[in-house]
């Protein structure tokens, strides 16, 4: 076929949100994202299963390391906001940057042209919706359980009552403010990357290859944000004055 | 050309993300974390013993430094007290020494002065007696006669004290 490529593009539907779907008693399951969270899973439990068989007090191998460097870092933040109220946070911060982390990172494995074989669980919104919901679980509990069930309710009232309907929104909102910039950038980043497989094979490794080394970065960031909003919340819920 | 499906909503695929996710973490919290924990915890108290074990170190050091001055500062005064106590006995025993000498050298000047006190007495009475015996060989020679012995030593014995103590 002759002629510019432009036509040749233009004729191409990319899969954007389409997902090899199973319905199971009427309900709907993407099994493309389910298979991507197994796999990032089971990559999660091993390095962490792996390092706890052998973890030592001594010098500390690099996968260790990177485990230890991540505990410090989350540790340090939760003592630094919140300090003694610590509770659940700490595990729930550190495997959330884990999880997200190795997940945002199987984008960048070659998996095909239209990367069907392995896509990022994050790039489906009902992964970081799913993350999101038990961050939510966790820091309402706890503001229930440190302030009580009308201290809870009351914080809703101030610092006036007027402002009770925009701290509702306000608090809802969280959870899918979190979920939605974990998806939106890690599913731009996958349209990003099926934008520049359209381009000839012989060109398209370059900005291909340059994109996802820049996703890496992207993937570090959005699990970094994704924690610390994390214990933010948690700080505010668990804080005396917080909102 | 994008196709525009309703990727932004949710489907039961929620559920079992959240299963994978809680399960992840249930492991996670229960098998791993508290390992590495633990792990990081040792780490940290044997640094912390390290340290503690190199501050009692130099705690000891200074003790030991502070006590060898001390002892460094007894031996001195120890020292400065056994010179002092030498010197003095030594002037003691100089003091002690020239006393002796004195003495010995006045014993000894007092019995020159008497050995030489006897010896002129000494020497006086034989002047005296040869002064005698030639007085009166020369009398004799003199008057040629024979006095009588024991009268003219008599009357010599006079003129010689008269001579001597007009002589004194």
């Amino acid at each position: 076929m002759s002629g510019v490529p432009v036509p040749v593009i233009a004729s191409i539907s990319l899969p954007v949100g389409k997902f090899v779907q199973a319905r199971v008693d009427g309900f709907t399951f993407n099994l493309d994202t389910i298979w991507s969270t197994g796999v990032a899973a089971l990559v999660v439990l091993a390095l962490g299963l792996a390092v706890a068989r052998s973890a030592s007090k001594h010098v500390p191998g690099k996968l260790q390391l990177f485990w230890e460097v991540v505990v410090d870092a989350v540790q340090k933040q939760v003592e630094q906001s919140i300090g003694s109220k610590a509770g659940p946070v700490v595990p729930l911060a550190i495997v959330l940057f884990v999880f997200i982390f190795v997940a945002n990172l199987l984008e960048i494995i070659p998996s095909g042209a239209r990367q069907v074989a392995l896509p990022s669980p994050t790039a489906d919104i009902n992964t970081p919706l799913a993350m999101a919901a038990v961050v939510f679980v966790v820091y309402t509990s706890a503001a229930f359980k440190h302030k009580g069930i009308s201290g809870y309710f009351r914080r809703y009232l101030q610092p006036s009552w007027w402002l009770l309907p925009i701290n509702v929104v306000e608090e809802l909102v969280k959870p899918f403010t979190l979920s939605l910039r974990l998806f939106g950038n890690l599913f731009s980043g996958g349209l990003m990357i099926m934008l520049l497989s359209l381009l000839p094979a012989w060109i398209s490794w370059l900005p291909t290859g340059l994109w996802k080394l820049f996703d890496m970065g992207i993937g570090v960031i959005q699990a970094l944000i994704f924690s610390l909003l994390t214990i933010l919340y948690y700080e505010a819920a668990v804080s005396a004055e917080g909102h | 050309m994008l196709a525009v499906t309703d990727f932004l909503l949710p489907n039961a695929t929620f559920f079992a993300e959240l299963v994978a996710f809680l399960v992840v973490l249930g492991v996670l919290a229960k098998w791993v974390l508290p390992y590495i924990s633990k792990a990081m915890a040792e780490r940290q108290a044997e640094i912390l013993q390290g340290i503690e074990a190199g501050d009692e170190g130099r705690r000891l050091l200074q003790e030991a430094r502070a006590e060898r001055e001390r002892l460094l500062e007894e031996a001195r005064a120890e020292g400065r007290l056994i010179v002092e106590q030498a010197t003095k006995v030594a002037g003691q025993a100089k003091e002690e020494i020239l006393a002796n000498a004195r003495e010995e050298a006045a014993r000894l000047l007092a019995r020159a002065e008497s050995a030489i006190q006897r010896s002129t007495e000494l020497a006086n009475e034989e002047v005296r007696r040869n002064l005698v015996e030639l007085v009166m060989a020369a009398a004799e020679r003199v008057i040629g006669a024979e006095l009588d012995a024991a009268h003219h030593r008599r009357l010599i014995e006079e003129a010689a004290a008269e001579l001597e103590s007009s002589a004194s």
